[in-house]
């Protein structure tokens, strides 16, 4: 996976290559709408998510609830919109984390002296061999499931993949010439990250951070089927599409918004972070 | 040779170590110990007898000594949701566990592997737009949710196939009966790991296709069909097999999900329904067996990379 | 709280609802007497009763075949059926004997003489004797043997075998539940299958062979996925009808629904919310059963802004129940008085009118309190302080979310500004419930099939979370678990629940039924609760198709 090293495009030309082609273009135009939506349809579209109305429970759509109502009696609509922002903003955050994490840990083990490398790589390969599920159903259940308890548990067991990756990079860079250069110029290492080494992990970077929010996206709904996602009465993609597991019988369309937004957004973003990794594989 | 697996041993063990030690951490980070004390009908009394019982009333530095000393025993402890050993807790649903992940494996495999090749040798050919298709639908859908539908659709609507469990009561033992059980979970377990495991062989096959000596084979006049699967996929399976060692863990997760959905009596269901009771030392000894097991593939693999490629001697 | 007891193992999201919910609403059960429901009466089918056939309930977990230890939902289905006590409850709420013949109870109450039913087997052959009810009975009031059920029997001092057929209750002080609660839970137990070791240790009896008296025994078990129990040749009823009973694990609603409109199920019980995907299902009835128990929201009594009764009255007159009880329970709820439910038949006072919705008299009521309108509508007292506290409800059961979404927002209409926080259970009980640090918390009690609720309601009980203290109410509880007639004792109760509409002690919500969706061919099921109608489960029968 490590590509071979020297002056690089720059993140504008590997976001260029990458968008060249029509796919790339589609999941962007659809992740700018859902993020746009979710952003500002609260904004336009100003029915209250939280406001329960009995009378009108689990009602078909109609002009005033354009997506008709859940069990509650609930627009569906600006729940949906409202949700979008608490989905996204977990799968975003969730990866940020995640990020940090990984690069953190990755440029560690490949700078630093080889103790503190084989200690972060064995504590990433032990964290790479458990189930992870478990240990976040322990942490949820007693921090109780919220959004910035999510964003942890679900950052801090996805880390691995990056550190591997960044680790592998830097162990290639450090032989090379430019590094070594910088290095008998005097440059202090922090400077040598930052300036020749971190340019050269971007594409990496960028590449994992999109999948990795596609996957928090889909952890948050799957810790929402087991009554550990965002909750009620805050919305979220993840649980109204769990919450709509017990009118699946009588109102099924409740669970098909969710589940294609969800869906979507996914899709999408996994359809970027391969036309990422492909301009990257093939500009480099 | 020698050198090299006992270095690898070592590192597996200390593996194990930090798992322990950081589920340890993790799982008794939780104030106020199991679900089970959280009956407002107990008095203080009986709330601490129950403590006593379990072992609850000592300081965590002890129970974390004590658990390592019963570990080394080879001993996983007891389960507080079950009052019995976590081992025979485990034992009773590891099997169906086995049963149920490893067909989805085998699945994945069997689905995977000559459709990632045979689309890497026609990139952009149809089977490839379709195979890529399938791959981006199926991974992008939360798993519980397609277990319902399957199970709307082929058990409740057309009563083709049963809604859960693992068998018929009373009909144990017929493998038609098991069979027909297995089908919905383990299509629904195999979905996310074929997506991602189609792309992966997709990539790897690529990758080796252009290299050199596949190039050589093919001016020496080697036919495609040969190039392709003898010489490409050979190489190819090197980096895919390690990718299986990887998937294991959330195999089991995935598995968790299922089994919960299918009422399938595996270990990932009894893992959730321990981590939700706050049963620690099940939710520990699950958690560790499941990291061996992984540990113990990966060393396997790094012992058949070892001798299939004596270049790699160096551990990196 | 005792259905409470069922959430020591909460499960997953769905699951942990059901257990609460049903939990909760078997656990009290043996209702139905305004149901006009005869424990033995037959709902549905007036076909007659065929033997033989297989029913298949839902359990959500491994259970524990142990009565005396098994404090969750799935063990106490299954070891109503495997383990019968003394006594059961009949239509009445009356405990009709069981394993007793009879009994006799000194004049002062501190003594009770139970004869035994003779020629009674365990599932293993071995006679059943008074020994038998003396070892169950030591274990349930050993603080060390890991009995669940010590509190229901605080008061039994001990127990004395006086023949092999004859056993002796020795009471620290008149206990009128007393009979009441032998029926409840207390199974008997084989002492000479479980003498020597602690019950917690006897695995291999409380795990996989369990052996009891009851109509049904122990067959087989598939850890994680069913139990089931056969017909008892030598039952000491009337010959069970079934041939077989299988409870398979089934821990998600969804799932368990799937399996009922599959056909894999025969029995469930639903929460309202879910009441939808089992209507209108063909071979699928739905039954309900009123519950011995209450939903409320409770309100701190030792924090000043809760410490006033007319405070407290003014809340509940600003909760629209009605629309409660219609839109979160599609109706299957009955509208409250105070905290003796409507299942417990004469004991419930229906003369009371129930509190009405009336938020106008509810803000006159604030203002004498010193609570008025402001400006920017919320209401605030002469300080300028805003009425305002934060609501605890458990996470993740679609029917307590939604209540106390609706009390949030009905109240707010008057003024009042009530901040949700939903929580897990356990973490709701241990560090808010118990230790008494919260402003308001949306919970239920379920009680015994009795009115006594001195536990709940006496001034500093264990059990009176809300720290409530009214000096009638106390003297009127303490005097009602002492006394015996049933005449009197309805009197003491009726009295009770009228200080309770004039002090209240929490905010009564609703009292919930029990919603049973079951396969059309099952047959006699008695009008209970599904934990008590196990007790009558030689009755049941399955209608060949």
């Amino acid at each position: 996976m490590t590509t071979t090293p020297g002056p690089v495009a720059g993140q504008g030309g590997l976001w260029r290559s990458a968008l060249h082609g029509v796919r790339a273009r589609v999941a962007l135009a659809v992740l700018a709408l859902v993020v746009l939506a979710s952003l500002a349809g609260p904004l336009v579209y100003r029915v209250d998510p939280d406001t329960l109305d009995f009378a009108r429970s689990a009602a078909a759509p109609s002009l005033q609830h354009p997506l008709g109502t859940d069990e509650s009696g609930r627009d569906v609509l600006s729940r949906l919109l409202v949700g979008g922002r608490v989905s996204l903003a977990v799968g975003l955050a969730a990866m940020l984390l995640s990020v940090l994490l990984g690069t953190t840990v990755g440029a560690l083990a490949g700078l630093g002296r080889r103790w503190a490398d084989a200690l972060l790589m064995r504590l990433t390969d032990a964290t790479l061999s458990i189930p992870t599920i478990f240990v976040v159903i322990c942490v949820l259940t007693f921090l109780g499931p919220s959004i910035p308890t999510l964003v942890l548990a679900i950052g801090a067991t996805s880390w691995m993949a990056l550190a591997r990756l960044v680790r592998g990079e830097l162990l290639a860079l450090r032989e090379q010439d430019f590094v070594e250069a910088a290095a008998s110029l005097g440059a202090r290492p922090l400077s040598i990250l930052r300036r020749h080494l971190l340019p050269h992990l971007w594409p990496v970077i960028l590449v994992n951070a999109t999948l990795g929010m596609a996957s928090a996206i889909l952890t948050e709904s799957a810790l929402s089927f087991l009554g550990l996602g965002v909750q009620p009465p805050a919305a979220s993609w993840g649980n109204m599409l769990s919450g709509a597991q017990v009118t699946l019988f009588s109102q099924p369309w409740l669970a098909v918004y969710p589940g294609v937004l969800i869906m979507l957004t996914v899709i999408a973003a996994n359809l970027l972070g391969d036309a990422l990794r492909d301009a990257l594989a093939s500009g480099q | 040779m020698g050198g090299f697996l006992l270095r690898r041993l070592g590192h597996a063990l200390l593996v194990v170590l930090l798992v322990s030690t950081v589920t340890f951490a993790v799982v008794h980070a939780a104030p106020g110990g199991p679900a089970l004390l959280a009956d407002p009908k107990l008095s203080g009394a009986e709330r601490q007898a129950i403590e006593t019982r379990l072992g609850l009333d000592q300081p965590l530095p002890v129970q974390y000594g004590r658990w390592l000393a019963r570990l080394a025993r080879g001993d996983l402890g007891n389960s507080f949701l079950f009052e019995t050993s976590n081992v025979s807790a485990i034992r009773a649903r590891l099997p169906n566990t086995l049963l149920l992940a490893g067909t989805a494996l085998l699945i994945s495999l069997v689905v995977a592997i000559p459709i990632g090749a045979a689309s890497a040798a026609r990139p952009g050919g149809w089977l490839d737009r379709l195979s890529s298709g399938f791959a981006f639908v199926a991974m992008s859908l939360p798993a519980f949710w397609l277990g319902i539908v399957l199970i709307l659709t082929f058990a409740v609507r057309w009563r083709l196939l049963p809604a859960g469990g693992a068998s018929t009561v009373g009909s144990a033992g017929s493998v038609t009966d098991r069979l027909l059980h297995l089908i919905l979970p383990a299509l629904v377990l195999a979905t996310a790991g074929t997506a991602e495991l189609l792309r992966y062989t997709r990539a790897s096959a690529r990758g080796v296709l252009g290299l050199p000596f596949v190039r050589t084979a093919r001016a020496k006049g080697v036919g495609e069909r040969a190039v392709r699967w003898r010489h490409a996929m050979r190489n190819a399976l090197i980096p895919i097999v390690t990718v299986i060692g990887l998937q294991l863990p959330r195999l089991v997760g995935g598995a968790a999900i299922t089994e919960t959905v299918f009422s399938w009596p595996g270990m990932g269901r009894l893992g959730i329904e321990a981590a939700l009771a706050r049963d620690y030392p099940l939710v520990m000894a699950i958690t560790l067996l499941v990291s061996i097991g992984v540990l113990a593939f990966t060393l396997v693999v790094d012992v058949v990379y070892f001798i299939i490629d004596p270049r790699l001697q160096a551990d990196r | 709280m005792s259905g409470i007891r069922s959430l020591a193992t909460p499960l997953a999201r769905a699951t942990l609802t059901r257990l609460a919910l049903l939990g909760a609403l078997a656990g009290a059960a043996c209702g139905g007497e305004r149901n006009a429901g005869d424990a033995g009466t037959q709902r549905g089918s007036q076909s007659p009763v065929t033997a033989g056939g297989v029913l298949r309930i839902a359990l959500i977990n491994d259970p524990i075949f142990n009565p005396v230890i098994a404090p969750d939902l799935g063990s106490v289905m299954l070891n109503k059926v495997l383990f019968p006590g003394l006594v059961r409850p009949d239509e009445q709420l009356r405990p009709v004997p069981d394993l007793a013949e009879s009994w006799e109870a000194s004049d002062d109450g501190l003594s009770y003489t139970f004869k035994l039913r003779p020629g009674v087997v365990w599932h293993d052959g071995v006679p059943f004797s008074a020994h038998d009810v003396k070892f169950t009975f030591d274990q349930i009031i050993d603080l060390d043997s890991g009995s669940r059920l010590r509190s229901d029997f605080a008061a039994v001092d001990g127990t004395d075998v006086l023949d092999s057929l004859t056993v002796r209750f020795r009471l620290k002080a008149p206990f009128a539940p007393f009979l009441t609660l032998l029926g409840y839970n207390a199974g008997i137990l084989p002492a000479h299958l479980l003498r020597g070791a602690p019950l917690t240790q006897s695995v291999d009896f409380n795990r996989r062979h369990p052996v009891g008296t009851g109509p049904f025994m122990f067959e087989e078990i598939v850890p994680g996925a069913s139990v089931t129990l056969v017909r008892n040749p030598r039952y000491y009823g009337s010959t069970p009808l079934l041939d077989r009973i299988v409870f398979k694990v089934v821990p998600d609603i969804n799932a368990q629904v799937a399996q009922l409109r599959a056909g894999e199920l025969d029995f469930i019980t639903v929460e309202p919310a879910t009441l939808a995907s089992v209507q209108d299902v063909m071979g699928v009835k739905v039954l309900q059963v009123p519950v011995v128990q209450h939903y409320y929201v409770a309100f701190n009594a030792s924090r000043p802004l809760f410490a006033s009764p007319v405070v407290r009255r003014a809340l509940g007159m600003a909760v629209d129940r009605d629309a409660i009880i219609k839109g979160v329970l599609r109706g299957y709820a009955d509208m409250p008085r105070g905290t003796i439910p409507v299942a417990l038949g004469d004991y419930f006072d229906d003369s009371i009118p129930p509190v009405p919705y009336a938020p106008d008299s509810a803000r006159v009521l604030l203002a004498s309190a010193g609570w008025t309108r402001a400006p920017d509508g919320k209401l605030r007292n002469k300080a300028g302080k805003p009425f305002a506290f934060s609501l605890l409800v458990d996470k993740g059961n679609p029917t307590r979310e939604q209540t106390a979404l609706a009390v949030q927002q009905d109240l707010r209409k008057i003024g009042i500004d009530v901040t949700l926080r939903t929580m897990e259970f356990a973490a709701l009980v241990r560090d808010h419930v118990l230790p008494g640090t919260f402003d308001a918390h949306l919970i239920w009690w379920t009680t015994p099939p009795d009115p006594d609720q001195y536990a709940f309601y006496h001034t500093g009980q264990d059990n009176n979370n809300v720290r409530w203290s009214n000096a009638a109410a106390d003297s009127l509880l303490a005097l009602g678990r002492r006394t015996m007639d049933p005449v009197q004792r309805k009197e003491i109760y009726r009295a009770f629940q009228r200080i309770e509409m004039i002090d209240p002690p929490v905010l009564v919500l609703f009292y919930p039924r029990e919603i049973q969706a079951v396969s059309d061919r099952l047959q006699g099921l008695p009008t209970l609760g599904i934990r008590d109608a196990l007790r009558y489960s030689e009755r049941f029968a399955m209608k060949a198709r």
